[in-house]
């Protein structure tokens, strides 16, 4: 088990590596810098080389990816082009926006999701079986911008349940304690105010049943397979010759087992979800890595975009590193071999 | 003791294409599937006939004529500049089928022979390419292909470039796993002693094996780049034509529109949008429990 | 109750002589190409303590027979489409949930083919143990607990008390049948159900599991059912043989009567297809020949008559019935007095069955060009020589 996680973070090295490779290369590989989008169109080809000095973006290749390398190796992320801001201050501020979102849409994607699967599979064939079939199909199918214009029009605008924009109401609320930008946890622990934390989670309720459709039609799909899966194996049947209670066998046997692959999905939807939702950001103006990268890019302003990209892949490789490791925990065979 | 096997069981000859034959009735049979069926060919009709088929031209229309709600004359309505919303709809399932078959196309290609090379070559050639596919599969979201598409300008070609260099690593993956699987079977040793005959029933059992998990991908896939497309064409990077309209921009400027009663001018595009991606997940996941001979019904 | 009280229990049972009645059992799967009659009109009688051996190729019916008995049958597809199960004077086919699923375990019990796929593989094998007792009696964690390891022990199985907190992929697959019969008997039940326990094992592990199987039944005192499709499985081990084909049995009779003198053309193909250490001289490996036949359409007639030597005319048009081998006799249906019994219209004589094939006047057209056949390849062999 230990060699198994040993040689698993051993292989995270050169994917890291190769990602920072890959992300200057293609990065430079593409048309246009950032110098344009900050002088705006009507400039000067003198003023553009000296953008392009200050930037460093007339040096060699290897030379940008050594320098960007060295940065990196000493906490420096780079600088946005376009703000001055480093780019990890920049990150540090808008991640845990995304956090809280992914957290939300997978908390809806698990909670409706499973028990969705599980019902599913104990009544494979049935009326309802077929529906929630054809209903997680057609939750993957749907774009997740146009379900987020969906819900806005229906819950915002036309029934005015529920907020459509921003993370809190700006007018009646701040946030400029703590300073972490984890809202939830602030309005609630930190500022003891159950108000403020129902305005953040009115807020977030939307967004995160958008962001969230589609993890839940994967994972009700996902559970109903695995449980399906795990229903017709021998050890059920043992289960059943025993005269096992139907709880029983549904907890212990049936559920300990399909949770395998189940959790495994969840945690790489989860990864997914990390890695920024632009669209849904996008429609519901949150303040998330989602938006900033996307912004970046429209910007060209390479230093965010490359950073940026470079620590969310990162994180998605952890995710992913910690998906495995805790699979490889849970599943005795491989834990104790 | 004179021992004597009597040749006993009943030579049935091979055919590889008995696999195709049994998936296919497996398919006709699954009645999603078949919704699924349905609606890429209503899709795909719309998109080739759409110049015969749409009432008008989509970029008829005046100002005047703007936000006109479902009527016997404009059955879908009109939008913020008068044109005939349903005929836009019609002309914008080119756009889609499109970009879904360029990208696709060019993504399984690249894909095939990516992972054929990475497969067979084994070793650490094998180890180092798959890492990069690695990578690529780890930026986040649609950032590279947002990232494309901004540098190399908006249109519906560089849309199809992007998801196909989305599409790629998928590809390459599934194909290495298939090759990987098959060079270890019983049935290349077998062939490669055997000679020529064995190669023969290499081909008609062994190609349907690895095509089949390729044809279930190609066709989901199909279904991502057509929501992908409208996702970015929803930001802005579609087609700046007007004559090429496109699900995705027609939702664009809706969110505007959202409060002064024309909803529908949003609902439409995105509903077709829906329907034809549903189209191809409906199909594809039929593929997939039709082609996949150990699964339990 | 514990083992020894399962022993006592059963010893001084008074019902007289039968355990288990089953009486035209008929089974159905429903399948994408149509509908599977698996088991079509079994009926026998099981006495308390016998050991019956049901014999039978794959997909004759005999472990679905065994699943139907205890309602195991997989959910949507199988169905028991007629019949009646009498165990201890309740019919089980009429039982309710409740009441079955009470009765599994703890007076039938049932072990699988194969260990490894039969054992959850997260939970530990004393949980496994453990579960079955608490499943039907109120006794707490420890109690269970020391309950598994007296049933480890009586299976055999060293380190008891260790292994309990072992997973079943760290036991050999013998350890694990053993675990297997350990949890079957671990509340002494009146029937034990062993389908092909052996098969999936090492030859010589084969002969331990059978062994013990055979001296724990006595020790507890459970009538076995065991099924095999292979004869020399059961040689050594029953009191009583019922042989099955396509759903029905064909045969059925003392183990001894049976090898000695079989009556039915299929169980003569089976035994002449095993090789005998105690016949000397020339002896032929006669397999048989033909493919099983499709149970989603059985045509009129004994199912095997199109792979029978002795097959004569009525033998496609009528079903023989399951009658006495010897005309007349009283029918005993179970124990060692059982009588002998055959489906057969044109049943092998003891030359016939000893040679493995019928008398030159009596062969049948499909039996006459297979051994047309055998003669060519035969002469061709020895022309190679």
């Amino acid at each position: 088990m230990l060699k198994y996680i040993v040689r698993r973070l051993l292989l995270l090295i050169p994917i890291l590596l190769g990602l920072s490779v890959f992300m200057i290369v293609f990065l430079h590989m593409l048309p246009g810098d950032p110098c344009s989008s900050i002088l705006g169109e009507h400039t000067t080809a003198q003023r553009l080389e000296t953008c392009r000095h200050g930037l460093g973006l007339d040096k060699p290749l290897y030379q940008q990816y050594v320098d960007y390398m060295g940065g990196l190796l000493h906490g420096n992320l780079g600088i946005s082009a376009t703000n001055r801001v480093p780019v990890t201050t920049s990150f540090l501020n808008r991640f845990p926006a995304t956090v809280e979102l992914a957290l939300a849409a997978m908390l809806i994607a698990v909670g409706v999701g499973i028990p969705l699967g599980v019902a599913a599979a104990k009544r494979q064939f049935s009326l309802f079986d077929n529906f929630a079939t054809v209903a997680s199909l057609l939750g993957i199918s749907i774009p997740i911008f146009f379900l987020g214009l969906l819900l806005q029009y229906a819950f915002g605008v036309w029934l005015h349940w529920l907020p459509t924009a921003g993370r809190y109401d700006l007018r009646t609320y701040d946030f400029n304690g703590a300073g972490t930008n984890f809202l939830l946890w602030e309005s609630l622990i930190i500022d003891h105010n159950i108000g403020k934390f129902a305005d953040v989670v009115r807020h977030l309720i939307l967004p995160a049943v958008a962001l969230g459709t589609i993890p839940l039609a994967v994972v009700a799909r996902i559970t109903r397979s695995a449980v399906l899966e795990v229903l017709s194996e021998d050890y059920v049947r043992t289960a059943r010759a025993k005269g096992l209670t139907d709880r029983r066998i549904d907890d212990r046997h049936v559920l300990r087992n399909a949770m395998l692959p189940i959790s495994t999905v969840i945690g790489l939807q989860t990864g997914l979800l990390l890695g920024g939702a632009v669209l849904t950001e996008q429609i519901f103006s949150w303040g998330g890595v989602g938006n900033w990268l996307f912004q970046a890019a429209v910007d060209k302003d390479f230093n965010v975009v490359q950073s940026g990209a470079l620590i969310l892949a990162t994180i998605f490789v952890l995710v992913n590193l910690a998906v495995d490791i805790s699979y490889a925990y849970l599943n005795p065979r491989i834990r104790y071999s | 003791m004179a021992q004597i096997a009597l040749p006993q069981v009943i030579e049935e000859p091979v055919r590889g294409s008995s696999l195709w034959r049994d998936a296919a009735a497996r398919l006709v049979r699954n009645p999603a599937a078949m919704v699924g069926l349905f609606l890429i060919l209503a899709f795909v009709f719309v998109a080739v006939f759409a110049p015969i088929v749409a009432p008008y031209s989509p970029t008829e229309g005046t100002i005047l004529q703007r936000f006109k709600p479902p009527s016997p004359t404009h059955l879908l309505g009109t939008d913020l500049q008068g044109r005939d919303i349903l005929s836009r709809i019609l002309w914008g399932a080119r756009s889609s089928l499109w970009v879904a078959i360029l990208s696709v196309s060019i993504g399984l290609t690249l894909g095939l022979v990516y992972g054929s090379i990475s497969g067979f070559l084994g070793g650490w050639a094998d180890f180092w390419m798959m890492r990069l596919v690695d990578v690529m599969l780890s930026l986040p979201g649609l950032l590279l292909t947002i990232t494309i598409v901004i540098f190399l300008g908006p249109g519906l070609n560089t849309i199809a470039f992007a998801i196909a260099v989305e599409n790629v690593p998928v590809f390459s993956r599934l194909v290495r796993s298939s090759i990987l699987a098959l060079k270890e079977t019983d049935f290349v040793l077998a062939a490669r002693s055997i000679g020529a005959r064995g190669r023969r029933i290499l081909v008609s059992h062994i190609m349907p094996n690895a095509l089949t998990p390729v044809i279930v991908q190609a066709t989901l896939a199909l279904a991502t780049a057509i929501v992908d497309a409208a996702g970015l064409g929803y930001l802005g990077f579609g087609p700046q034509d007007p004559a090429t309209p496109e699900w995705g921009t027609m939702l664009t400027d809706t969110q505007r529109y959202l409060t002064s009663g024309a909803a529908f001018t949003a609902l439409f595009p995105g509903i077709a949008i829906i329907l034809s991606v549903l189209g191809f997940n409906l199909l594809g996941d039929g593929l997939r429990e039709a082609l996949d001979p150990r699964l339990k019904r | 109750m514990t083992v020894t009280e399962g022993r006592a229990e059963a010893a001084s049972r008074t019902d007289g002589d039968v355990l288990l009645r089953v009486r035209d059992l008929a089974v159905e799967f429903a399948s994408s190409s149509g509908r599977v009659h698996a088991v079509n009109g079994v009926s026998f009688d099981l006495q308390p303590h016998e050991l019956l051996g049901v014999v039978g190729e794959s997909g004759c019916g005999k472990s679905v027979t065994s699943l139907a008995i205890l309602r195991l049958l997989p959910k949507p597809s199988g169905r028991v489409t007629d019949g009646q199960v009498d165990f201890d004077g309740r019919d089980l086919l009429r039982l309710d949930d409740d009441a079955m699923r009470d009765l599994r375990g703890r007076e039938v019990a049932m072990i699988f083919q194969d260990p490894m796929t039969s054992l959850n593989p997260v939970i530990t094998i004393g949980e496994q143990l453990a579960e079955v007792v608490q499943a039907h009696q109120k006794v707490d964690r420890r109690e269970a607990e020391r309950r598994a390891v007296e049933m480890l022990e009586l299976v055999g199985i060293p380190n008891a008390k260790r292994r309990l907190r072992d997973y079943p992929h760290q036991f050999s697959g013998g350890m694990r049948q053993r675990v297997m019969i350990a949890m079957a008997l671990a509340l002494g039940p009146k029937l034990l159900i062993a389908d092909e326990p052996t098969t999936a094992l090492d030859v010589t592990i084969q002969a331990q599991i059978l062994e013990l199987i055979q001296r724990v039944a006595h020790e507890t005192g459970a009538a076995v059912m065991l099924i095999t499709h292979d004869l020399g499985v059961v040689a050594g081990m029953t009191q009583r043989i019922q042989v099955m084909y396509a759903g029905r049995i064909v045969e059925t009779a003392t183990t001894a009567e049976l090898f000695a003198h079989p009556r039915h053309p299929y169980t003569v193909g089976l035994l002449r297809s095993i090789p005998r250490l105690d016949e000397g001289g020339s002896h032929e490996l006669i397999p048989i020949e033909g493919l099983p036949p499709d149970l989603t359409r059985l045509p009129k007639g004994c199912p095997f008559a199109p792979r029978c030597a002795w097959a004569i005319e009525r033998c496609l048009e009528e079903d023989p019935p399951l009658d006495p081998v010897r005309a007349g006799e009283a029918e005993v249906l179970a124990g060692p007095q059982a009588t002998h019994r055959a489906a057969c219209w044109n049943q092998p004589t003891d030359e016939e069955a000893r040679a493995g094939t019928p008398a030159d006047g009596r062969i049948s057209a499909v039996a006459a060009a297979a051994r047309a056949r055998a003669t060519e390849a035969a002469a061709l062999l020895a022309g190679d020589r």
